[in-house]
């Protein structure tokens, strides 16, 4: 008998494991949320999006008991010491509402859509991440700003792969960040405070938003028709629901994630 | 045919070569903040093959190439077990060692996931993952059918100092694994200096990454003596040579990356590269120290084996010394943290018991001659001399990483210097001179001060006073051993003060050394040590040690009389402390 005969088999049997597997995986990868096909590409794309009355509002709660938060673990930065702040991975309000999530409309819109005119800000504050968790419209400039009289940097991934990594010395001037590629979850760490972790949404068109500190989101502008809203937590990962939007009265969209 | 021995040599290789690839892999999820992004374990989303994008695709690789691993190492386990070879069915034992190791680690992965990273767990991931390597490492080297020509063996000294090299890079890795894990790769973000210092006063996490560094020239120059010493040593032997020639390119290569590391932020490539090397360099000491050194076969790891490791450590005389430690701590003026307290207490009794190893291994050929010492695990042949140099190496490098880190630099030193005046000074001196006694009592009494500056900070009158006590009383102590073991001791070589001076000298060092001993006991008080109360119990004490010390000036005396003032000497010391113990509570 051959080693390639002996070798076979077992791979034959690692194969048959690994293949059984489920194709209805229902989450996406938290960092990487379903890109939403534009409908045909090239012409109907370049066509102006629309926008109507409609609205999608909302709440996104948390199930089962919220896990503790503990403070950072911060003591290394003697300046950042000097605040003590807990995490902020999962901040649940009154009524279990959650914040941070992530709500948008992920497939359903067509067109384009000009960025705004302002641009966003990160600002890094106390060595957290002012605001942890926001959206852009691609094209729309994030200035990253450091408030801190320490040393951080800015290490942004698209899934696992770095974007950019760059340094901000206290008193620097903001760096202005723009990003290449609509829908997709940017995080942001900074490699000096392990703890620090952000997340830009790169969207391309408006209809998101964020879930404040009793869990609610309203998305406005939309013009009546069928969506397929998604809601993405960095802890919990996403979920998705299909909304019809109608022009006169907001539609309404409830998510629940299970605390584990 | 597939148990050909070649055939299975040659799989171990690949299960070898594919282990070392899991690793990068592994250093990737954690490089590409990949660890959490299967919130479940075993499977990923519930699924054994998730959408594979993002951080999945990192995690999840890992998975599916470890389980490839698992069925390798479990086919290679059992063509060892199935083997008619001779010399594979020794390596049997090996086969099955590393799969519990590779399930323990595939553990540990599923822990950690679960856990969310906590460090110590993260880091023990890291530390499995290595062992499991070097096991598959040995087997692959030694499942090797035996060349037609035998090459010339260099001298032991070649591999064993490559032994030594491979511990220290072992755990090397290990500080490099908690250096990510804790979040201290960027504690500091100057080179080649840590926020303007070597040693920095700051948190433990910024000290993780100084130590790293530090110890990282201690690597660097220990693999660079391995290397000089096997070029000179084995030259005709081309695979040495070429494996002796890489390590210092290696070695230069790692620093450069590591600081590269730091100032470009981590740049993964970069980190990669770092692990990928550091991996590489481990194997190149244990292949020196394995190829040079044919014979080298670890004896069967019992239950015999693990207490004989432990033996090694001499635990009793370990216990006493850390009571000695205690004793400095608790009469510090101040208090400190407790997790400090108590890493400092077992990094402490690490080294203690690492210079007790060390001390076993270079005195095995001598401790088999003696009465008192034949029956230890080296004479006796439980333990092999290259566990025993491994073991003792190991617990050192933990004890400093412990003492260090937990401590204070001063209260690190110390403990280098009790090692290394132990092992390096007073064991080689034993053998020369009479006068070893008064080098080998300065490690026997840094404990105690290593007790007082883990909690002061430096090094002041009382301290020393501390210091001097339990220095000054060994002298009188160990003499007594000295002069009832004397034809032990004669046998083995080893140069005594009583063999080597006259009864009358002996005698009068032991009374000098009692009185200035008994002389500075009392002096706590003044020093502020303790009270008078106490003061009082030293000079009482202290009158019975002169005495008996003087009654050896007698015709009649001798090793009774030695025996005796050894136990007094002893008791003596238990109250001393009791005295300053109950001093201390009661002030």
């Amino acid at each position: 008998m051959s080693i390639r005969r002996a070798v076979l088999p077992l791979a034959a049997v690692y194969l048959a494991l690994t293949a059984c597997q489920k194709q209805t995986s229902s989450e996406p990868a938290p960092a990487a949320p379903a890109a939403p096909a534009p409908a045909a590409p090239a012409a109907p794309a370049a066509a102006r999006g629309a926008t109507g009355s409609g609205t999608i509002a909302g709440t996104v709660k948390l199930t089962g008991t919220p896990p503790e938060m503990q403070l950072t673990k911060r003591q290394a930065d003697p300046y950042c010491a000097k605040t003590p702040v807990k995490e902020e991975e999962v901040v649940v309000g009154a009524g279990g509402g959650l914040k941070n999530v992530i709500v948008r409309v992920s497939k359903g819109v067509t067109g384009s859509y000009d960025p705004p005119a302002a641009s966003a800000t990160v600002d890094q504050s106390a060595c957290m991440y002012r605001p942890r968790v926001q959206g852009i419209v691609l094209g729309q400039p994030v200035q990253i700003k450091n408030s801190d009289m320490t040393l951080h940097n800015i290490h942004g991934y698209k899934g696992a792969s770095t974007l950019f990594n760059k340094a901000e010395i206290p008193g620097q001037p903001p760096m202005v960040q723009q990003f290449k590629d609509a829908d997709q979850i940017v995080k942001l760490k900074c490699d000096v405070h392990p703890w620090m972790t952000g997340y830009v949404l790169v969207s391309s068109h408006p209809f998101f938003a964020v879930t404040g500190d009793d869990g609610s989101f309203k998305i406005a502008g939309l013009t009546p028709g069928s969506y397929t809203v998604e809601a993405w937590h960095e802890r919990y990962g996403a979920k998705t629901a299909e909304i019809t939007v109608a022009a006169d009265k907001p539609a309404q969209a409830a998510f629940a994630f299970e605390a584990k | 045919m597939l148990l050909h021995p070649r055939v299975v040599h040659r799989f171990a290789v690949a299960t070898a070569v594919a282990t070392y690839l899991l690793i990068l892999i592994g250093g990737l999820v954690h490089g590409t903040g990949s660890s959490l992004a299967c919130p479940d374990w075993p499977t990923c989303y519930g699924s054994l093959m998730p959408k594979m994008e993002g951080g999945v695709l990192v995690e999840h690789s890992h998975r599916l190439a470890a389980a490839t691993v698992v069925i390798l190492t479990l086919a290679l386990a059992g063509l060892l077990t199935a083997s008619k070879d001779a010399g594979l069915r020794r390596l049997r034992p090996f086969g099955w060692m590393a799969v519990g190791l590779v399930f323990v680690q595939a553990l540990l992965g599923g822990i950690t996931v679960k856990l969310r990273l906590p460090t110590p767990i993260s880091t023990a991931h890291t530390g499995t993952s290595l062992l499991f390597f070097l096991t598959l490492l040995y087997i692959a080297v030694r499942s090797r059918p035996a060349p037609a020509v035998v090459p010339a063996t260099p001298p032991p000294s070649v591999a064993r100092l490559a032994l030594v090299a491979a511990v220290a890079i072992y755990f090397q890795m290990l500080l490099g694994g908690l250096v990510r894990h804790s979040g201290a790769a960027l504690a500091c973000t100057d080179v080649p200096l840590c926020r303007g210092s070597l040693w920095p006063d700051a948190h433990p996490t910024v000290l993780i990454q100084a130590l790293h560094r530090l110890t990282g020239v201690a690597v660097a120059l220990l693999v660079f003596a391995s290397s000089a010493l096997t070029l000179r040593r084995a030259w005709t032997r081309t695979g040495l040579r070429t494996l002796a020639i890489s390590a210092p390119v290696l070695v230069i290569v790692q620093i450069a990356l590591g600081i590269r590391a730091v100032t470009s932020f981590l740049d993964l490539a970069t980190v990669e590269s770092h692990l990928a090397g550091a991996t590489a360099l481990l194997a190149t000491q244990v292949l020196i120290a394995l190829r040079a050194d044919p014979a080298a076969v670890p004896g069967p790891v019992t239950l015999g084996w693990f207490t004989s490791m432990v033996r090694l450590g001499k635990p009793r005389i370990t216990g006493m010394v850390i009571i000695t430690f205690l004793g400095g701590l608790w009469l510090a003026p101040g208090s400190i943290a407790h997790w400090r307290t108590i890493m400092t207490l077992i990094g402490t009794a690490l080294l203690v018991a690492a210079s007790n190893a060390l001390n076993m291994y270079l005195e095995r050929d001598a401790d088999a001659l003696m009465e008192r010492t034949r029956d230890r695990p080296l004479p006796r042949a439980i333990v092999s001399p290259e566990a025993a140099l491994a073991f003792g190496t190991g617990l050192s490098c933990v004890g400093i990483a412990l003492v260090f880190l937990a401590s204070n630099l001063l209260t690190g030193l110390l403990g280098m210097l009790a090692v290394a005046g132990y092992v390096a000074v007073y064991t080689p001196l034993k053998r020369t001179s009479g006068a070893a006694v008064f080098v080998g009592a300065i490690p026997g009494a840094l404990p105690p001060l290593m007790g007082w500056t883990a909690v002061t900070g430096h090094l002041d009158a009382p301290g020393l006073a501390l210091f001097g006590v339990l220095f000054l009383w060994q002298i009188p102590h160990f003499l007594a051993i000295a002069i009832y073991r004397g034809a032990d001791y004669a046998r083995a070589g080893f140069k005594v003060l009583p063999l080597t001076v006259s009864a009358r000298v002996t005698r009068a060092t032991m009374l000098v050394f009692s009185v200035v001993l008994v002389a500075v006991t009392i002096a706590l008080e003044p020093l502020h040590v303790a009270g008078p109360r106490y003061a009082l119990v030293a000079a009482l004490l202290g009158a019975i040690f002169i005495g008996w010390a003087a009654a050896g000036f007698r015709r009649a005396a001798e090793t009774r009389w030695a025996r005796s003032l050894f136990f007094y000497s002893i008791v003596y010391l238990t109250l001393l402390f009791v005295a300053l113990a109950i001093d201390r509570t009661v002030a």
